[in-house]
């Protein structure tokens, strides 16, 4: 409730003029002096949603709605131009809330910003010059993506065609959006009127601060930030600058003798957005940013409006419980590739289901109390698609009255703006549309005029002449049809050549093509009369006449209501999305071998009982009257696996590699609960997982510690109580020795690396002491204080040196693992785990005095310098000299099969079979902190545990139920019956789609463009860059290794296998 | 009792050519071509297995060293048959690698010649029991000709000694043919069409110079060629049905094309990589097309497949009638796993492949595909004898394999890890930490 008062007072803080008569613009002879009084007869008014006159009569006046009202309660004004619109549509103005009319170059969608998810704008990859503008001016921020401060009305470029496209859709008002940067500045509300002096068109400036989870991407040559969590963490401390910016202004105002702060014009634009009396419009990559926004939102208490990306159907529920009102595309997605059995292999169910249920959307979110605006951005053909698209929202069933509010009031409401615009109401600014018909029903149905501050603007439509209909030519009868573009005539069984020209009509006659003698008709509409010429190749034209007697009536198959079932209520989308799996009260395992990573060690024959989520016994024998009783005779049961070194499920990069230190960026913030590599895991026994940040840079980023719980959305992975982890990394990574072009990035050297960190803590220790000094100076009542600045970075390194959180170092020769033992003892911060660690067996004991595990790959080696002396008994080593010691995966597929790389240390080293699971168990739920919860089956800890078919060091075993919490979140039953009704719903969509895509492919066909995946390159295309293209194909498939370019829905294996290698 | 053998062996120095004829007594003989033979004997002269049987079957000579192996378990060497053995060591050092030639186009590279003796995988590598691998050259980005591979033994001094097949196909790989939306989410259709552009491309010149080496091929025959063209040359034996073509093939549209090209040009093909050849596999079966399949340890190419899609394609070529061998990715960052091969074999057998036909699929069935069935692939007689003794399934990773001999020699299983291991395991005793 809150929310919407803050936007009534932002329209009560308006004072701008509405209309451009209020001009100061120094005018010329002749001055103009056009009255500005129309009135609109006979028309269908749509005065608002739900309130239609037919018949009515509209008065503007000077550029305002003078009177709304039916015809024979409301007079025409004398001298007024009159405009007869019998049988017309009239609306309030459209507004779209994503508009880029008006903005200059550097606020539009960077090229460089490639999407993180299919949702996201098309792009191009990273271009040199695209990434130089805008630099940092004056008193703004030095980075480029936070420019809060830019202001579109202050920098407006108008480019004719874009003001007149968006007003022959209807669009009188438009937000200039910019749309660059993560705070990307304030935008401004235009009115589309053709006028030489840009002050005029502005309804309001500063309408609202914009932002986005956008990185630049790319490994060299980018600037802070390059991943999603960069973003977040930017637009986070950014705020929190403002806000600490605010308060030591304030305080150098009051107390001249404190030290200056500097002027930041950047923190400064953002105080209106903090204090909630500017609105905040988010726009989400991907439906899962959603949720992302809304954290952001409710941590800085601002007034959020979503820009959306047609998925937010998909999390309707959530959007509800947000409350938060969003800005719906009507892009929807072209028929998939299904064209050959090859592609229609390849087409993910996902992207099926998308392309079906996308026109829904509206109407979804509409059903879900969901507020929403409609916008035509991210159209490429929005004067085709656009009336088309909204009106199969229609058909889908959102109700007229909802979508047209969803271009008017709603947006005007949005913004605060709703006394000026959104209805026809008497007051109101003279926005108005005129329709050839119903434009929300009626096919066909077109933008004819549009009033702007009053001033009639016709569309192109208007200038086309519509010939149809039955006509008396002197004694004889057409009967004009097909359509107003192509008019089609018959005359004695003969189709007739028929074209229109302008507002002229010209008809060859006879129409029978053997006929020797030829002439022409020539004549112009007016009303219903045609009016011209007959001429003959040789006689001299005679005149020619017809009057219409009557209208051309539609005899297509009017458009019918087409509504969808709602999708079904799983998450994710496609194959293998469930509902959340239920948690019975009591579950009773019987007769298993449970390996219980526990004191009780192995037990033959034993159960497993599980009550409300938590194991609650383990032993011979056990019963559980109403107990759901699994029978495991032959079976093995452990713990769920834990992998202690992943990146699965998580968006957007996952190495902030811009930077020595990003000790402030969080994997919590971008999880993918989409991520299908998870299910993989699930079928491989594996139920947990540190989720960390990558290791480009010497101090990475904040890990997360997640459960598989598949089905449930980001937030619901997270383990709460689990040791906060953040990543550190050392060796050739971070000196960037195996880049494949030299680098100069600080550190080169091993020697450089312990510098950064102890550099790094040195920082966290007088920020540390500058907190406790402001916390112990005693406040005067009444003083003007300001706070120390908070930095996110340093807060990070505070709670290591509080012991708030641990270190996982990754890290592989001896040298660097003890330095690194060293530094963190004379620092006293914790670490967790060394990561890989291959050289541990060379300094085992090191890592054991400081308390630390060693996390490591089973057998890998020889892919770079510093692995060449890893041995695959380092683990057993390590372990016998008592370090806590786990295999991890560090790799989506290597994690599927933790159980047999575990089996690795009995291999190499005899490690006995109970101690070696516990690799891939205990240790791991040790070392990640999560051990009083879950690693072991022991009564009391959650029932994360894996019924197996076999002794699980077995490479013959497979992981058949795979439960966490108590939930069943993988049984190859279920998987096989998901498979099947995967595959049958793929097969219908299949079918549906097929028909479109065909159709789509004939026309690009014909329009002589190929179009995308329209089949083999023509042969004469010029050769392209192959060098460059190689290249690019390079490096997609580094960034790919370092897992950087992962979106929601990512088909979890290779991205593009442009190498040849399958991998 | 150490053998004379043995006591002239040591790490990493092949030992000279077997001149004791070796009797093994004792142990369970997996055969792989038949059926295994419990307590069995196995006599080895000249390298060559000369007869197995029951006990007291085989004639062996008065000389004959004896080897006692009761309880033990004797299995027919693996075969890595898709590898950068011995062309690759470190992937991340460039100076390391001689597994992808310059340019699209190297018929006439040939990997035998680069292999490196010394290596320090080979040790590691045969420890687990790979005993050959085809050392494969590969094409850079893009596809294209590699060059011809070379079956190699894992022991030798230098890589003529190594070479057993020393020319053993010709390598095509083919470029990225999936350009759709499911792989290629965020790209604009600009760059998608410029690389469906480029991949044709290559698949066009690829087609013009089997053409233009095939009439090369005639004119040669005819003497009509004055000066030797150094890559025609090299493909004559694909003509002459002298040499295999191995088409490095994963996904459907790949292997569809590999089986037009096949046919367009009248050549034997061998599919490498096959992650998609059961959705073809009437059609391979039909025209005699084995497969090496690509790996079993890798990820569903498509979000869409259950998981265990890689784990499965052995086992529906076997029911399919396809003949196939089991086979590792080959990139030069994998030569140093090619060890955990068993694994990638074992790792089928829960999911459908009978545990003997996985067995098959890295010792007979690649001995077969590779043109080594004379010499490899099973214990029988006549047959190299280069096998390895476990003290159980060497499917399972927790059996151990004791001892290997190649060739009738027996190699000390010492390398550059066991020699670290050792190292550092002193290092704990002396510190009192372990005993």
């Amino acid at each position: 409730m809150q929310r919407r008062l803050i936007v009534i007072g932002l329209t009560a803080a308006i004072h701008w003029p509405a209309g451009a008569q209020l001009s100061t613009q120094r005018e010329e002879p002749l001055r103009d002096h056009t009255p500005r009084v129309h009135a609109l007869i006979g028309a269908t008014l749509h005065i608002a949603p739900g309130k239609v006159i037919a018949n009515g009569v509209l008065v503007l006046k000077d550029g305002r709605v003078a009177a709304a009202g039916p015809a024979a309660s409301t007079p025409v004004p004398k001298g007024a131009r009159v405009w007869k619109l019998d049988g017309k549509s009239v609306y309030a103005g459209f507004i779209d809330l994503a508009s880029s009319v008006g903005l200059p170059a550097n606020a539009r969608a960077r090229a460089a910003a490639l999407p993180f998810s299919p949702g996201g704008p098309p792009s191009t990859p990273q271009r040199a010059e695209d990434m130089k503008a805008p630099g940092p001016r004056g008193l703004s921020s030095s980075n480029r993506s936070v420019r809060a401060d830019f202001d579109v009305a202050a920098n407006l470029e108008f480019r004719a065609d874009e003001v007149k496209a968006a007003r022959e859709l209807g669009f009188t008002s438009v937000l200039a959006a910019p749309q660059a940067g993560i705070l990307r500045g304030q935008s401004a509300l235009l009115n589309t009127a053709d006028r030489p002096d840009t002050k005029s068109l502005v309804v309001a400036p500063r309408v609202a601060q914009h932002a986005a989870n956008e990185a630049e991407r790319g490994f060299t040559g980018s600037q802070y930030p390059n991943s999603m969590m960069g973003a977040i963490a930017l637009l986070r401390q950014s705020m929190l600058d403002a806000r600490w910016h605010r308060g030591a202004l304030e305080a150098y105002r009051a107390n001249p003798s404190l030290e200056r702060p500097e002027p930041n014009a950047t923190l400064e634009a953002l105080t209106p957005v903090l204090l909630g009396r500017q609105p905040v419009i988010y726009a989400a990559d991907g439906e899962q940013d959603f949720q992302r926004i809304g954290k952001v939102r409710d941590e800085f208490g601002l007034n959020v409006i979503a820009q959306g990306n047609g998925y937010e159907y998909r999390r309707r529920d959530h959007l509800k419980s947000l409350a938060m009102p969003v800005i719906v595309p009507v892009n929807f997605p072209a028929p998939p590739e299904v064209e050959t059995p090859d592609q229609a292999l390849d087409v993910q169910l996902e992207q099926l289901q998308h392309w079906e249920q996308a026109p829904s959307n509206p109407s979804l979110l509409a059903s879900a109390g969901i507020e929403f605006a409609l916008t035509a951005h991210g159209m490429t053909q929005p004067s085709r698609e656009f009336w088309n698209n909204v009106r199969l929202a229609v058909r889908r069933g959102l109700t007229a009255d909802r979508a047209l509010a969803a271009l008017t009031t709603t947006p005007a409401k949005l913004i605060g703006l709703q006394r000026q615009l959104g209805t026809l109401e008497p007051g109101r600014i003279a926005n108005v549309v005129v329709a050839s018909a119903d434009l929300f029903a009626t096919e066909g149905a077109e933008v004819e005029l549009a009033f702007v501050d009053g001033r009639p603007h016709p569309t192109t439509a208007a200038e086309r002449i519509d010939v149809r209909g039955t006509w008396r030519v002197g004694d004889a009868q057409w009967s004009i049809g097909g359509t107003k573009l192509q008019p089609a005539l018959t005359i004695d069984g003969a189709a007739c050549d028929i074209a229109m020209r302008g507002r002229q009509m010209v008809v060859s006659i006879p129409c029978k093509k053997d006929a020797a003698a030829r002439s022409t008709i020539v004549a112009e509409l007016i009303a219903d009369t045609l009016t011209g010429s007959l001429e003959g190749a040789t006689a001299a034209p005679v005149p020619w006449r017809a009057t219409r007697i009557a209208a051309f009536r539609d005899s297509a198959r009017p458009a019918t209501a087409d509504v969808l079932p709602a999708p079904a209520a799983v998450y994710p989308a496609g194959t293998y999305g469930i509902a959340p799996p239920a948690r019975p009260a009591a579950v009773l395992v019987k007769n298993a071998t449970l390996w219980t990573s526990g004191p009780a060690g192995k037990l033959a024959k034993a159960d497993l009982l599980v009550r409300d989520g938590r194991i609650s016994a383990v032993g011979k024998s056990l019963s559980a009257p109403g107990a759901i009783e699994i029978d495991a005779t032959g079976k093995h049961v452990t713990p769920g696996l834990i992998d202690a070194h992943s990146h699965t499920a998580a968006n957007g990069g996952l190495n902030e590699s811009t930077s020595s230190v990003s000790a402030e960026v969080r994997v919590a913030d971008v999880l993918d609960a989409t991520a299908i590599s998870m299910y993989r895991q699930l079928a491989g026994g594996t139920t947990a997982a540190n989720v960390m940040h990558g290791s480009a840079n010497t101090i990475g980023g904040q890990t997360q510690t997640v459960k598989f719980r598949w089905g449930l959305d980001a937030e619901g992975l997270k383990v709460q109580g689990a040791l906060p982890g953040i990543k550190f990394a050392l060796g050739e990574n971070v000196k960037q020795s195996n880049a494949a072009t030299e680098t100069t990035r600080y550190p080169q050297t091993r020697m450089g690396v312990e510098q950064v960190i102890r550099d790094a803590f040195s920082a966290a220790k007088g920020y540390q002491r500058q907190w406790a000094d402001w916390r112990a100076t005693p406040k005067t009542p009444g003083a003007v204080v300001a706070e120390p600045r908070r930095d996110l970075q340093l807060e990070a390194l505070v709670e290591l040196l509080e012991k708030k959180r641990a270190v996982h170092i990754h890290s592989y020769r001896a040298d660097e693992i003890l330095m690194f033992a060293r530094v963190a003892k004379e620092l006293g911060i914790p670490v967790a785990t060394f990561q890989h660690v291959l050289e541990g067996y060379k300094v085992a004991d090191a890592i054991r005095d400081i308390g630390a595990g060693g996390s490591s790959f089973s057998d890998w080696w020889a892919y770079k310098m510093e692995v060449w002396d890893a041995i695959p008994w380092n683990g057993a080593i390590m372990h016998n000299a008592g370090v806590l010691t786990t295999f991890n995966s560090d790799s989506d597929e290597l994690a599927r099969r933790l159980n047999t790389e575990a089996a690795k240390a009995v291999r190499y080293g005899n490690v006995p079979e109970s101690e070696a699971l516990k690799f891939v168990t205990l240790n791991a739920a040790k070392q990640l902190g999560i051990d009083k919860q879950t690693g072991s089956l022991e009564t009391g800890k959650d029932a994360d545990f894996v019924i197996w078919s076999a002794d699980p060091l077995s490479p013959l075993a497979r992981a058949e139920q795979t439960w966490i919490d108590g939930r069943k979140y993988f049984d190859l039953k279920d998987d096989a019956r998901m498979q099947d009704e995967a595959a049958k719903e793929k097969a219908r969509l299949v079918a549906k789609a097929l028909p479109a895509r065909l159709a789509r492919l004939r026309a690009s066909t014909v329009a002589g463009s190929g179009g995308r995946g329209a089949g083999p390159a023509a042969p004469e295309a010029p050769p392209s860059d192959v060098r460059t293209l190689l290249a690019y194909f390079a490096a997609q498939r580094a960034l790919h290794q370092l897992n950087h370019v992962r979106g929601e829905y990512w088909n979890g294996g290779e991205w593009l296998e442009c190498t040849g290698e399958g991998r | 009792m150490l053998s004379a053998t043995m006591a002239l062996a040591s790490p990493n120095i092949p030992p000279p050519p077997q001149s004791t004829p070796l009797l093994l007594t004792g142990a369970t003989l997996h055969t792989v071509s038949g059926a295994s033979i419990a307590n069995g004997e196995m006599l080895i002269d000249k390298g060559r297995i000369v007869a197995l049987g029951a006990p007291g079957s085989a004639k062996a000579p008065a000389n004959a060293q004896r080897i006692d192996l009761s309880g033990k378990h004797v299995y027919p060497g693996f075969i890595a048959a898709n590898t950068a053995i011995g062309l690759a060591e470190v992937s991340a050092v460039r100076a390391t690698l001689d597994q992808v030639e310059t340019g699209p186009s190297n018929p006439n590279s040939r990997a035998l010649v680069a292999v490196n003796a010394d290596s320090e995988i080979i040790p590691v590598t045969r420890a687990n029991g790979v005993l050959a691998a085809l050392a494969v050259p590969r094409s850079g980005v893009g596809g294209g000709i590699g060059g011809t591979s070379a079956l190699i033994q894992l022991d030798g001094w230098t890589w003529e000694d190594m070479g057993l097949v020393r020319e053993a196909g010709l390598h095509v790989i083919l470029p990225a043919m999936r350009f759709g939306t499911a792989m290629t989410p965020t790209l604009s259709a600009a760059r998608i069409e410029e690389m469906q552009r480029t991949s044709a491309q290559r698949l066009r010149a690829l087609d013009d110079t089997f053409d233009t080496a095939r009439a090369y091929a005639r004119a040669a025959e005819a003497g009509e060629i004055a000066t030797p063209d150094a890559r025609l040359e090299a493909m004559r034996p694909v003509f002459s049905g002298q040499r295999k073509v191995f088409v490095h093939a994963d996904d459907l549209p790949q292997i569809r094309h590999a089986l037009g090209f096949a046919e367009r040009h009248g050549v034997n093909i061998v599919i490498v990589g096959g992650y998609d050849a059961p959705h073809v596999a009437p059609l391979l079966k039909a025209r005699g097309i084995p497969v090496i399949v690509g790996g079993v340890h890798r990820l569903p190419l498509r979000r869409n497949e259950s998981p265990d899609t890689p784990n499965t394609i052995a086992a529906k070529l076997h029911r399919a009638g396809v003949a196939f061998a089991i086979a590792r990715n080959g990139a030069a960052s994998d030569a140093a796993r090619e060890r955990s091969l068993p694994f990638e074999a074992a790792a089928t057998v829960a999911y459908g492949l009978p545990r003997e036909e996985a067995l098959k699929s890295i010792t007979l069935y690649p001995a077969q595909i590779l043109g080594a069935a004379d010499r490899l692939g099973s214990l029988e007689a006549g047959k190299l004898a280069s096998f390895f003794v476990a003290d159980g399934d060497p499917l399972e990773i927790r059996t151990n394999i004791e001892r290997v001999f190649i060739q009738g020699r027996e190699i000390v299983l010492e390398d550059k890890q066991t020699k670290l291991r050792d190292k550092y395991r002193e290092k704990y005793r002396q510190l009192g930490i372990t005993k």
